[in-house]
């Protein structure tokens, strides 16, 4: 419990840390009152006005101590750009992009370990080398790439998937026809990401199965006569599952922040999207909320993970 | 508006449906199925691997064959609705996100300006097609009278006007929203009606626009009128921030009446709307994540136009018969801009107060290096290769978007500055600069040397740069690039004065960008170069010679005379040479040429296809090419497919764990079943 508890303190000690750096590392990259130095509709006193609603007129650690107060109320500001609260854009985007990440990680995660158990029992044989290299060749190209080459290939050419979007633009769907059309624009990017995440649970799976079939009580339950798929199921497998429950687990976090790229390539309306949109029109109190909401999501998956993995392996609660 | 036009139904009927597909799929699953319902007869609804071995079989068709039917049912219901594309859609892609809840007081990016071109009329004039002057045809104003000293404009309101609501639209309307622009805390187009002193309402369909100083710019102002019984109730300090939306009220041909911008924004007609009827059902308004994206559907025939394209397809698209591109000069240029501010006899009404230290001012304020370097400069080539043909070889402060104002100084002998570095040299030496062969010019134990600051983000500009380094070292003066971030450069730009903290002291010797006037006139781009200006950056400083003129200019009501003065201050900003203009940069957008027809652009031959008023969407006539259906035909029979492999190999899968037998510690190349034997099958 004590171990648990160090823990949850880290944790929040480190997203502390995040809610300082959050507001003045968007400081550095920019001063947003700048951009407002060149329409040739605004006025002088209107470009004043803006600039003070805005709070770019106070001095750093006077709009520093606003945003302190503002987020820890757990008031978000509003964003520049759109002028709505920037909670309501990250909550209206989350969904669609835990539709397209989440998924993406746990079927990268299901297929990839299982592909790395293949690859582990099947060592040094032509299977073995296809899935490990192959994954991680898929693994080492940039997603953007591999979702270009896709989208050639199997949206274009050959027509099976919508090119982009959430839905087919200006249609009316009844509730089943909109999730059957969700489920056909959200197919490719999925099959992206996932192809692209396959070969970290590839590997790590390939690996800790690869040392746990050297051990000895592999051997014994071998030598008792079990069937291969028992000696895997019941006796490998698990025990080389916990770094692939601790990967999967710290990838959850990262869910939220959605793919940058793949979001932008296939339009796709989710975090990322906001994060290029909110990058592209300095939109300050957008960027500190998207920051300030992943490195929060990362952080608990963190301390999920660890948490986790002293309930899982008991070496942990030892050490 | 749901039911499928005639001849999207005809097109519908024609083609092979996915849902014909898929249900005559389901059928033969349906088929497949009697031939196991003993089977299923016997247990329907066991749970998971209650049956025996001897089942695993008939489990596995079973699965399959549910499978096969929820994908088919899915599949045929989506079908249906999968034809619904319609031809009288226009669709537009966009990809820099709604700003400010589409509010006029607050928004300025394209997209919200395109609402506003569509759903509102601008008082008093709509802009006409041919060369964005006042339309005096299809505009909320049917007549005005100006009085002899140009201050009081009375103008008549067309009648039986109504809102996109079904109320009625009269003065008190055009009252309010002037009322409105001038008073609220904060509005970006209080520029429009910096010069208004009152507007009443005469009667409702007359109201009298009194002005504090005559201004040229009245009858070509973009103010949208809005709807006093929408609007009224906000508060003024507030009302940048009010949500008009959805629909938004307006007198313009469409309205938005669903809001996605996160997705599909759609507009349908006004049912109200007192103009020419167009053909264009519903406009669709489709938001990307990137530009590229838009070129690869619209040549899929997904779009029919993009609203701000890249330079860089022009070229790939003239080779498309069913693409145009439309390279549109913007409204205003890049250049070179000089650090100006005198390091001493500041004019008092210059917002600087001195140079910073180390600027070379003895370099940048010689007219001679700057006249020199303009000659020095072949435009044609940065047009050519930086540019990839699309701009416009600029020496004017008035870009050729202005048709109605533009002139080119090409042929003019003294400031029509062409590619002639023998000219260049001239100057250098009559100013006094002596120049070796090869090496840099020298006046007064001075070299010809100084820094230009280029942005890290605008690869052009720095790739423009470097050419002109190489020409300027041609003629002898060495130019040094400094590549910055545009807030560093802005930051040298405006360096708060030591002296006078409301003033500045400029710390840079010369810096290269590029920005824009606004669309109806030019007047912005000479606001720019006056004494003391609220936006100059170069603080150039000609009270006497230049001042009067664009000031003159903006309340010359007399036009051709207007254009006169403009161009003789710009002939005077040319010969001092605050600015060395490089280019008009080019906008692009793109339409497709068979889908829609009577593309129109404003200001003719060279300007925007549509997006600059709601004229040009209202004269479209639909083309030969119907819109194309999306892709998904296909994905059903791929989700067939792809649910047959998974079940199938599910039930291999499980099955062969069922088969394998114990593993022995095998010779190289033996499988554990080669080994065990059939025998053991059903162990």
């Amino acid at each position: 419990m004590r171990h648990v508890l160090i823990k949850i303190g880290i944790a929040l000690g480190t997203l502390g840390f995040v809610l300082v750096f959050n507001f003045f590392l968007f400081r550095v990259a920019g001063d947003p009152a700048k951009d407002l130095l060149r329409n040739p509709r605004i006025t002088p006193e209107a470009r004043e006005a803006l600039i003070e609603e805005r709070g770019l007129n106070e001095g750093l650690v006077t709009q520093f101590r606003i945003y302190l107060v503002n987020t820890l109320s757990g008031e978000l500001e509003t964003s520049y750009s759109t002028n709505r609260p920037v909670l309501t854009e990250i909550t209206e985007a989350l969904p669609n992009t835990i539709l397209l990440v989440g998924t993406a990680t746990l079927l990268s995660a299901f297929i990839g370990s299982w592909l790395g158990v293949v690859a582990a029992s099947r060592r040094g044989r032509a299977s073995d080398t296809g899935i490990t290299q192959g994954s991680l060749i898929l693994y080492s190209m940039p997603e953007f790439w591999l979702g270009m080459i896709l989208i050639w290939l199997l949206a274009v050419t050959l027509g099976l998937f919508p090119t982009g979007l959430k839905v087919n633009p200006g249609q009316e769907f009844s509730s089943v026809g909109y999730v059957w059309n969700v489920i056909q624009h959200a197919a490719l990017p999925i099959l992206t990401l996932t192809l692209g995440l396959l070969g970290q649970y590839v590997v790590i799976m390939r690996s800790a199965l690869a040392d746990v079939l050297n051990e000895d009580f592999v051997t014994t339950a071998r030598a008792i006569g079990l069937p291969n798929y028992r000696v895997l199921r019941d006796h490998a497998v698990r025990n080389a599952l916990l770094p692939v429950v601790t990967l999967v687990s710290l990838n959850l976090g990262f869910v939220v922040s959605g793919a940058i790229t793949i979001e932008a390539l296939f339009s796709w309306p989710g975090i990322g999207q906001l994060t290029v949109d909110a990058i592209n029109t300095k939109d300050l109190p957008m960027l500190q909320g998207i920051f300030l909401f992943t490195s929060a999501a990362v952080i608990i998956a963190n301390l999920f993970a660890d948490i986790l993995l002293t309930y899982l392996d008991p070496r942990v609660r030892v050490s | 508006m749901t039911h499928l036009v005639p001849e999207a139904q005809h097109r519908a009927s024609q083609q092979p449906r996915i849902g014909d597909v898929a249900r005559v799929a389901a059928r033969r699953a349906a088929r497949f199925d009697t031939d196991t319902h003993v089977r299923r007869v016997r247990g329907t609804i066991l749970p998971l691997g209650t049956w025996g071995v001897a089942s695993t079989r008939g489990r596995r068709v079973g699965s399959i064959v549910t499978v096969l039917i929820v994908l088919a049912s899915l599949g045929s219901i989506a079908a249906d609705e999968q034809d619904a594309g319609r031809s009288k859609d226009w669709r537009l892609g966009y990809d820099q996100a709604f700003d400010a809840k589409i509010n006029v007081f607050k928004a300025q990016v394209a997209a919200s300006y395109f609402v506003f071109t569509e759903v509102y009329d601008t008082f008093p004039y709509n802009w006409r097609l041919s060369d964005a002057g006042p339309d005096l045809e299809n505009s909320l104003v049917t007549a005005r009278e100006i009085s002899e000293d140009g201050l009081v404009y009375t103008f008549y309101l067309r009648e039986g006007v109504r809102w996109s609501d079904g109320e009625a639209f009269n003065a008190d309307d055009v009252v309010f929203t002037y009322n409105a622009y001038r008073d609220a805390k904060q509005n970006v187009l209080a520029g429009y009606v910096s010069n208004m002193d009152s507007i009443e309402k005469v009667d409702d369909y007359t109201v009298v626009y009194t002005l504090k100083r005559p201004d040229a710019r009245v009858l070509t102002a973009y103010t949208p009128v809005l709807p006093e019984h929408v609007w009224g109730d906000q508060a003024l300090d507030e009302i940048q921030n009010f949500s008009p939306c959805c629909p938004i009220v307006g007198t313009g041909p469409f309205t938005i009446t669903e809001y996605d911008p996160k997705g599909t924004t759609i507009l349908e007609p006004n049912p109200y709307f007192w103009g020419p009827e167009g053909q264009i059902e519903r406009i669709l308004m489709i938001k990307y994540g990137d530009k590229e994206a838009q070129l690869r559907d619209i040549k899929l025939n997904q779009l029919d136009a993009i609203m701000i394209g890249d330079t860089k397809w022009v070229a790939g698209i003239e080779d498309d018969p069913s693409l145009q591109a439309w390279s549109i000069p913007s409204p205003g240029f890049s250049s070179i801009a000089f650090n100006l501010c005198p390091p001493e006899n500041v004019n008092p009404d210059n917002s600087c107060t001195g140079p910073a230290e180390g600027v070379n001012w003895q370099v940048v304020q010689d007219l001679a290096i700057r006249q020199a370097l303009a000659w020095a400069i072949d435009r044609q080539d940065l047009v050519d290769t930086v540019f990839s043909g699309q701009a416009t070889p600029g020496n004017g402060l008035i870009s050729p978007f202005y048709k109605r104002y533009y002139t080119s100084y090409a042929e003019d002998p003294e400031i029509g500055y062409r590619y002639d570095p023998d000219r260049a040299r001239q100057i250098l030496a009559e100013g006094g600069w002596a120049c070796p062969s090869d090496g840099v010019c020298t006046k007064d134990g001075i070299p010809a040397q100084f820094e230009l600051l280029v942005r890290s983000e605008v690869q052009q500009e720095q790739n423009a740069a470097k050419r002109i380094v190489a020409w300027a070292a041609d003629v002898g003066i060495q130019i040094d690039l400094s590549i910055v971030t545009t807030d560093a450069m802005i930051g040298l730009n405006y360096e708060q004065s030591p002296e006078d903290k409301n003033k500045y002291q400029p710390n840079f010797d010369a810096f290269l960008w590029g920005w824009a006037g606004d669309l109806p006139s030019p007047d912005f781009n000479f606001e720019v170069t006056l004494c003391g200006g609220y936006w100059s950056d170069t603080f150039y400083c000609n009270p006497e010679e230049y001042d009067p003129l664009p000031k003159a200019a903006l309340r010359e009501l007399d036009f051709e005379r207007r254009v006169e003065l403009m161009h003789e201050a710009e002939r005077i900003v040319l010969r001092d040479s605050p600015y060395l203009i490089l280019v008009h940069n080019a906008q692009i957008q793109v339409t497709r040429t068979d889908t829609w027809t009577g593309y129109a652009p404003q200001p003719e031959p060279n300007g925007f296809p549509f997006s600059a008023s709601w004229l040009q969407l209202q004269i479209l006539e639909p083309g030969e090419a119907a819109s194309t259906d999306y892709a998904g035909a296909a994905f059903s029979i791929v989700g067939l497919l792809a649910g047959i492999v998974i079940v199938v190999a599910a039930s291999r899968w499980r099955r062969r764990r069922e088969e394998s037998g114990p593993l022995e510690l095998a010779p190289e190349g033996a499988s554990a079943r080669e080994l065990v034997g059939a025998g053991d099958r059903r162990a």
